[in-house]
């Protein structure tokens, strides 16, 4: 098991979505990362495309055994992921 | 959060004065056994009812299941399926307690279990149904998706108070991409939206069909589905929520065995957009820490003029007397809104030693300040469990505490309604209580005589005068420096940052020297062994006041002005006594800031 952090340090939206995924995948298909903390810092918003690729990098974690952790939401999005109920799925801290 | 600070603060404020009148009224309720007022209980399960909506709206998921499920209880009492008896009272009771706690924790990022809680709330609404119902508590309907495999497990006998209160069921199928993404919203706004027209009673995502990162067509679609329960009909809802019709799937249908639906009606939103009550302890905060700065330093004024007022310190001395007048009445509600809460404890010592004892309050229409009437509760409730205890086992206690006023002062009496229910002089061992009541500058006496049987006195002035403020340890000797005057605390003081200029004192903090003024004039060896340093402001005056506690402690301190009996230690404006008897001293803040200027 090897784990990582990754602050993105800006809000997870559409247009920073394609770098953010490429990065996702380079940590968790190349590094062989299988416990992977998004630490959300800073990162005042996340939309849908955002939210997409928490549950794509959960479902990549997954199938390798893996487990995603949001830590240090804002009381927004944390109160976001738990009403959608993403914290069945991955664990969520707020900040 | 989803709705703002300010929305929960209010939120917060109004279900701690439900879960008050809740608790108040489930005594009542308990007290009437099986002959119950139907519209107390209604009005009781309303209350819960809205708190549960607001928990709901608010995405606060303990508190909504926990108030469900007390919800749950109290529909069978007003359905007269369960009988309120001291069994069932007491597991609200909990429950209540409990949501309390949470309301209490709501701030802060602390997990609380309510599984105790909700096992004796679950056992209780399953024991009393009627077998058809009864499994309605544990089991779990499947509600599916329509076209999709996936479906909602819902426990049935929340889906039947959803129907039960007139509302109807909807599956209300997205996609994030196309209706949020695309339509330039965002989902913080969208769930909003949800919540506004009724209550999700769940969600998810096909997560599935998002796939990995891996995927080529990442992002192309987000379906969500949404198990929905609004009073609005299926027309209302796509109007108002701008959604298409294949959108939303009505599912009464799917639960009518369950309950067949009411009639519909609109209920009122848990929360109301605008409140003006939201801030109002935080302005009578603000507004007594105001007007004790005036009053101390009025009290300073008349010192240096042997009572010979000029017109214009009468004119201030008549505006401090009209603000104590309205301060007087801001903070001062009916006694019984308070002191009920001994009977609640009385009640759990009564339910706990498994004795039959009973306070009957009496306290008409008198008024008084919030904060005494609170610091009555513990020593009184102390005061009659010991009288409890005199009596022997398996004899019924009635005790009843009764008030009147009479020029100023209010007579609190404690005595058994049988009188004879002591057959020889009996005396209280109440000396920590008697501590807490002389703190609130009241007295406790007691007699005892064969007629009248055993009765404890409190005598307590109706208004006095309270000093909001932090409690610290100076040189052994307390003090209460005034909540106005304290803008900061530091601790863990570094011992090099002591200043010594001209005889003065000063300790550096973020590179700026903070004047230091002591209560007896010592050197820089007496301030490094100080502990913590409080900074105060008097007028624009800053300056710091060096104490070897390192835990402050919060208090509205019942005070006895001093500083004109005072004249050979001008320091002290006034002094009051704490909970252990100790006596403490208020500063006067004007004099210390006079010294460093």
């Amino acid at each position: 098991m090897s784990k990582k952090v990754i602050s993105p340090g800006q809000d997870i939206v559409a247009s920073m979505v394609p770098e953010f995924k490429k990065s996702l995948q380079a940590l968790i298909v190349e590094e062989g990362i299988t416990e992977l903390d998004i630490d959300l810092t800073g990162v005042e918003m996340v939309d849908s495309v955002g939210l997409g690729a928490f549950i794509a990098t959960h479902n990549t974690l997954s199938q390798k055994n893996g487990k995603l952790t949001v830590i240090n939401a804002s009381e927004d999005i944390f109160s976001l992921f738990k009403t959608m109920r993403l914290d069945q799925h991955f664990e969520i801290q707020q900040g | 959060m989803l709705i703002d600070r300010e929305t929960t603060n209010i939120y917060i404020e109004e279900t701690n004065q439900s879960l008050a009148e809740i608790e108040k009224n489930l005594l009542v309720l308990e007290s009437m056994g099986a002959n119950i007022d139907m519209s107390l209980a209604k009005r009781v399960y309303h209350a819960m009812h809205v708190i549960r909506n607001g928990a709901s709206l608010l995405s606060f998921s303990q508190l909504k299941e926990l108030s469900q499920k007390i919800e749950n209880v109290l529909g069978l009492i007003c359905n007269a399926r369960l009988t309120p008896n001291p069994e069932v009272i007491n597991i609200l009771l909990q429950g209540v307690d409990r949501l309390y706690q949470l309301i209490d924790r709501i701030h802060s990022n602390e997990d609380m279990d309510i599984d105790e809680q909700s096992v004796l709330l679950t056992g209780l609404t399953s024991a009393v149904l009627p077998d058809d119902i009864k499994q309605s508590v544990t089991e779990v309907r499947d509600i599916p998706v329509p076209d999709s495999k996936h479906v909602f497990r819902i426990a049935e006998f929340n889906l039947i108070q959803v129907l039960e209160q007139g509302k109807n069921l909807y599956i209300l199928i997205y996609d994030l991409i196309k209706d949020v993404q695309e339509k330039n919203d965002t989902p913080l706004n969208f769930v909003q939206l949800i919540q506004q027209h009724g209550e999700m009673i769940d969600s998810f995502f096909d997560i599935q069909s998002i796939g990995t990162l891996e995927e080529k067509n990442f992002s192309s679609e987000m379906p969500y589905f949404v198990l929905f329960a609004s009073t609005l009909s299926y027309e209302q809802l796509s109007e108002s929520m701008g959604i298409q019709p294949h959108q939303i799937k009505e599912v009464n249908s799917e639960i009518a065995d369950l309950i067949q639906p009411k009639t519909r009606s609109k209920l009122s939103s848990a929360i109301s957009s605008h409140h003006p009550k939201t801030d109002k302890k935080k302005r009578m905060d603000i507004l007594n820490d105001l007007f004790c700065e005036l009053k101390f330093a009025m009290d300073c004024f008349s010192c240096n003029m042997d009572n010979k007022l000029s017109v214009g310190e009468i004119r201030l001395q008549s505006v401090i007397n009209s603000l104590q007048d309205l301060l007087n009445f801001e903070n001062s509600v009916l006694a019984s809104r308070i002191l009920w809460k001994i009977g609640r404890n009385i009640r759990d010592h009564a339910y706990q030693s498994n004795i039959q004892a009973k306070l009957e309050l009496q306290c008409g229409l008198i008024m008084m300040d919030h904060r005494i009437l609170n610091r009555l509760i513990e020593p009184v409730t102390a005061i009659i469990t010991k009288m409890t205890r005199l009596v022997q086992t398996n004899t019924p206690i009635q005790i009843c505490l009764n008030m009147t006023k009479n020029e100023g002062m209010i007579q609190m009496t404690i005595s058994f309604s049988n009188p004879q229910i002591l057959t020889q002089e009996t005396h209280l061992d109440y000396l920590v209580e008697e501590k807490k009541i002389q703190a609130l500058c009241a007295n406790l006496t007691q007699k005892f005589e064969l007629k009248t049987g055993l009765i404890i006195a409190i005598r307590i002035p109706q208004n006095v005068f309270i000093v909001p403020g932090y409690g610290v340890v100076i040189d052994d000797h307390n003090y209460i420096v005034p909540r106005f005057n304290v803008k900061d605390c530091l601790t863990n003081l570094d011992p090099l940052m002591w200043r010594e200029k001209n005889s003065s004192i000063a300790f550096n903090h973020k590179e700026q020297d903070i004047p230091v003024v002591g209560i007896s004039n010592t050197d820089l060896s007496y301030y490094q062994n100080k502990k913590s340093l409080m900074v105060c402001e008097v007028g624009n005056q800053r300056f710091g006041l060096a104490a070897d506690s390192t835990e402050t402690f919060e208090l509205d301190a019942i005070c006895q002005p001093l500083s004109k009996q005072l004249d050979s230690n001008p320091f002290i404006a006034a002094n009051c006594l704490l909970d252990d008897g100790q006596i403490a001293f208020v500063p006067d803040m004007g004099f210390l800031a006079n010294k460093i200027s």
